[in-house]
């Protein structure tokens, strides 16, 4: 048995990506993950794993997004799942160590036995609250991944398991302790004992027959063949007890992770709304499509970072492949493109995302390509690397993902980066691969406008009526003027005064 | 009535060479490796001297052709369970000479009867169930009928059963304590693993055998020797009744159907390890064999080349080959790593399984009975001057021009390597060309492609690329003027981030 929260099929698979940890540093998800987290460390494991997986099929995200909207009504009943999940998978840690092979066969039998029981004992204790809870929440979940979940555990472990197999710890408890067991036998071939079975853990030979071979050659035989016939029954016996152990340990495990990012969810979730910053959840199309709307759209992180709201971006681009983001330094390029990254990554795990309104394609799996601060102070031999970088991108890449560029080649002069990039562009433009790419050659943004390329949008701050800059991004023609300029003014102008 | 062989159509081995043949051909085409991996799993039935001994007339190959492909056809399965239950008589019977307990002796020998009139009875009704074509099985058929209606089989038969029966109704418990146990004749059907199971429901069948494996080993421990004591004392009749049965069967086993199931061995390791190919998705198909010296080969391959670790999950290329009566002499000539090698191979083993009645490694055979199979290839472990090289060389050469005749076949590969290319080309012709008049069909492997236009009989086969993509080693061997133009060489890219590199790289 399988919770699948996160499936209605199947367990989540991780597969570490080499760009992970491009994706990580560029688009700043660690500051995300610590919120999701709240210092539970596990939390952290398991939503940066889940984040990084990008899920392209819209039927899973709808099935998360149901999930985790019953979870916003209920947060607590999320919490209790989990936590019971946790503690048996706690509980269970002296009996894992006890089982690893390289150290079971140190241990006594009976202590294995024994070390299983107890860890029966927990379990079925646990699986009792579990279902209790259940009952209690369950009528308030419309989800379809919570009430089968519920269905599911009514199923395989129904009242009449619970209650039938306490009475089964009973008795194992006291085989534990004290040994008196029937076991039966045939005669096989060249005179082995055959088909020998388990009677019954509680057994006396009847009265009269004990009495009379008391005395005679019966009893107190063969001291060893018995301590071996012992070691083989508790073996069988623990056999069956751990396959019950280890199934339910694994469903725990599972449990746990998967319960695991929806309280992650339900942590951010808190953070963002307690401060007002608004959330929705997203509408995600095919990834056949190309699409992307977006309504007060803003970086999370800077968000919970500073605690004030951030600037907030609207864009309508229906079909539009290609996205050339030009403009000043210091005027939320960066941001707007991490802000895009981040939703995207947050839409395709089935979060809601920092807008009021989102709706995007889905895509395989989301690149960038962003210059480090480091990079810029280092011009020389730097293009290599970049080159090299990009190399890898391309070994993964497909048609249906999303590539974002952030100041590509800048450690080269704007007329070969302008040339490199432009190769990039057409290529990716022609497959419609879409591109977000912030560039401060203004060759490069000005070729590309020139082109008038049907499916491409150009966006460039926007300047208020006061000449002041209001860190927005709207569309316009790439200007040839850095807005470092007036930066310049505003800066130097402040300290003059 | 006598056993007739189901290996040799005239009952008599003529001469089976003991040991490892050490003709070199046998380790140039790798039939040495093959045999080895065919055999691997029945050693204990020492069949390699039937694998290195061809058979020298068309009618021995095709009495055992035709019953290996009605096995593979119809039999295997139950051949392969009379074989395994075979083993088990012997291995039981063995038991018996070897045990020290003089009940478990007579124990052994009544379980090994009974298997083993199980399998003959078996063997017998899987035999009746089908209409036999081949001459060997249907003697055989007609044997095994008259062996079970002999009363040395059916008192056998009827006693094994009585007795067998008497123990098996035999039941008894133990009561296990702390520090002691105690033997109860008697029992009931509880299972307590199952109800343990059936309470955590667990499905049944991962829930597995509920036996305990208690003492292990074919021996009676000193523990089960007091038990069985004990038991004896509960159980008088039918433990009384062992011995005269010992006396009166301990030599049960009929030597015929020892001998049958030994030579069925060779059928079933043939077929065992050609079906294993075939799971892999590697044809194999029976040779149709005549006088005629012509070759038609379909989809051949070679057999280790395909079978190597090295191979897995790489595409076997097969290869058609068609040699016409008239023609004798071929010259394959390619570029290096080109697959000539592994072609010339193939070949070989095409014609030497066939000759021992085999299955060959094609989609379809059709092959001709030839005396003598020589070979050359180079060997790596060949050491010393080139000089000494090239006098062995010629010296085995010598012996291969002296010992073949018309009906034999020549496989020569990449001969004076050591020489220059100039000497090599001087030889080689001169070899050609006497091979031309000894009439001996001829494969000469080369990479002097101009050796191919040496005769106009020759016939000229080149191995090459059959698609652009060069990097791919899909070889072919085609029949064509040798041309020479055959050069391999892949171009790389530095970091691939052109236009249309890029455009490609994207989509792919």
């Amino acid at each position: 048995m399988k919770p699948f929260l996160l499936y209605e099929h199947h367990t989540f698979q991780h597969q570490i990506q080499t760009h992970d940890q491009v994706l990580m540093q560029d688009l700043q998800l660690e500051p995300l993950l610590r919120t999701m987290a709240q210092h539970d460390h596990y939390i952290y494991k398991t939503t940066m794993k889940i984040i990084l997986h990008t899920e392209t099929n819209v039927n899973t995200l709808h099935y998360r997004q149901q999930i985790i909207k019953d979870g916003l009504k209920n947060p607590d009943f999320f919490t209790n799942i989990y936590s019971i999940a946790s503690e048996i998978v706690a509980e269970s840690e002296i009996y894992q160590a006890t089982m690893k092979p390289n150290y079971y066969m140190t241990v006594p039998i009976r202590e294995k036995f024994k070390t299983a029981i107890t860890l029966l004992e927990v379990i079925l204790t646990k699986l009792k609250d579990l279902r209790r809870l259940g009952k209690l929440n369950i009528h308030h979940c419309k989800s379809k991944g919570l009430t089968s979940l519920f269905n599911k555990l009514d199923k395989r472990y129904p009242d009449e398991l619970l209650s039938e197999t306490n009475a089964h710890l009973q008795l194992l408890q006291q085989m534990g302790e004290e040994v008196h067991l029937k076991i039966g036998a045939r005669i096989g071939d060249g005179l082995k004992g055959s088909d020998f079975i388990i009677r019954d853990l509680l057994a006396q030979p009847p009265l009269s027959f004990r009495k009379k071979k008391l005395k005679s050659s019966g009893v107190s035989m063969f001291p060893n063949g018995l301590n071996e016939i012992k070691e083989t029954v508790f073996h069988k016996i623990l056999g069956i007890v751990k396959r019950f152990v280890d199934e339910c340990l694994d469903f725990c495990k599972l449990l746990r992770f998967e319960t695991g990012f929806y309280v992650g969810c339900l942590h951010l979730h808190h953070v963002l709304t307690k401060r007002g910053f608004e959330i929705s959840f997203p509408v995600p199309e095919s990834d056949s499509e190309r699409t992307l709307f977006y309504n007060d759209l803003y970086d999370p992180v800077l968000a919970i970072h500073t605690g004030i709201q951030p600037v907030v971006n609207d864009l309508q681009a229906d079909k539009s492949v290609q996205f050339v983001i030009t403009g000043a330094n210091q005027g939320g390029k960066s941001t707007l493109l991490r802000s895009i990254g981040l939703a995207q990554l947050m839409m395709q795990c089935g979060l809601f995302v920092p807008a009021t309104f989102y709706r995007a394609n889905l895509c395989d799996r989301i690149f960038t390509h962003f210059t480090r601060e480091e990079d810029m102070h280092m011009i020389s031999g730097k293009l290599d690397e970049e080159l090299l970088r990009l190399d890898q991108i391309m070994d993964d890449i497909t048609p249906r993902s999303v590539l974002l560029l952030n100041e590509p080649f800048s450690s080269t002069t704007e007329r070969e980066g302008s040339l490199i990039a432009r190769d990039i562009l057409s290529a990716c433009y022609e497959v419609k691969l879409k591109v977000f790419i912030v560039t401060h050659f203004y060759e490069l943004a000005k070729w590309a406008y020139m082109k008038k390329a049907e499916h491409a949008v150009f966006l460039s701050p926007e300047r208020a009526y006061s000449g002041k800059r209001t860190f927005k991004l709207t569309y316009g023609e790439p200007e040839s003027t850095s807005y470092g300029e007036d930066l310049f003014h505003h800066i130097i102008e402040k300290t003059h005064d | 009535m006598l056993y007739h062989s189901i290996l040799f159509h005239n009952n008599s081995p003529t001469s089976i060479k003991q040991g490892h043949s050490t003709s070199d051909f046998f380790h140039d085409i790798h039939i040495h490796t093959i045999i080895q991996d065919i055999v691997k799993n029945n050693d204990e039935y020492d069949l390699f001297p039937l694998f290195y001994n061809k058979l020298s007339t068309i009618d021995a190959i095709k009495y055992r052709t035709a019953i290996m492909e009605e096995i593979d056809c119809l039999l295997l399965e139950p051949l392969e369970t009379f074989s395994r239950d075979m083993r088990k008589v012997r291995k039981y019977a063995d038991y018996s000479k070897s045990s020290n307990e003089k009940y478990q002796q007579y124990k052994w020998l009544l379980d090994a009867a009974y298997i083993y009139c199980f399998a003959v009875k078996e063997l017998h009704s899987s035999l009746s169930a089908i209409h036999l074509q081949s001459l060997g099985l249907r003697r055989f058929y007609k044997w095994l009928t008259y062996y079970i209606s002999t009363t040395d089989f059916t008192m056998l038969d009827k006693d094994t059963l009585a007795l067998r029966k008497e123990f098996d109704q035999i039941q008894y418990s133990m009561f296990i304590e702390e520090d002691n146990i105690l033997i109860y004749p008697d029992d009931n059907e509880n299972d307590y693993c199952q109800s343990l199971s059936r309470a955590f429901k667990q499905e049944v069948e991962l829930a597995g055998d509920s036996s305990l494996q208690l003492f292990a080993g074919v021996q009676l421990s000193e523990a089960e020797k007091e038990l069985q004591t004990i038991l004896r004392k509960h159980f008088p009749k039918p433990f009384g009744k062992l011995k005269p049965y010992y006396s009166k069967y301990a030599h049960f086993i009929n030597d015929s159907i020892m001998n049958f199931d030994h030579e069925l061995q060779f059928y079933i390791a043939c077929l065992q390890y050609f079906r294993t190919l075939k799971h892999q998705g590697l044809r194999y198909c029976y040779p149709e064999i005549s006088n005629q010296k012509e070759l038609h080969i379909i989809a051949g391959y070679d057999l280790s080349l395909a079978t190597s670790e090295l191979h897995v999950d790489k595409k076997v290329i097969g290869n058609d080959f068609t040699l016409n009566p008239n023609e004798r002499l071929c010259v394959l000539t390619g570029p290096n790593q080109g697959g000539k090698t592994t072609f010339a191979r193939s070949l070989g083993q095409i014609l030497y399984l066939s000759s021992i009645g085999c299955p060959v490694p094609s989609k379809q055979a059709k092959v001709f009975l030839f005396d003598k199979l020589f070979t050359h290839f180079p060997s790596k472990e060949e050491t010393g001057t080139n000089a000494g090289k090239l006098i062995d060389e010629l010296t085995r050469l010598e012996n291969i021009l002296d010992n073949a005749t018309c009906d034999s076949v020549i496989i020569l590969n990449e001969l004076f390597s050591s020489t220059t290319t100039r000497d090599a080309y001087a030889m080689g012709k001169k070899t050609l060309r006497k091979l031309m008049r000894k009439n001996t069909m001829c494969l000469y492997v080369t990479h002097l492609f101009e050796l191919a236009a040496v005769h106009d009989d020759i016939v000229s086969l080149v191995a090459a690329t059959n698609t652009c993509d060069l990097s791919q080693r899909t070889f072919k061997i085609t029949r064509r003027a040798a041309d020479g133009l055959l050069h391999n060489s892949t171009m790389v890219e530095k970091y691939g981030l052109t236009l249309s590199q890029i455009k490609e790289r994207i989509q792919t």
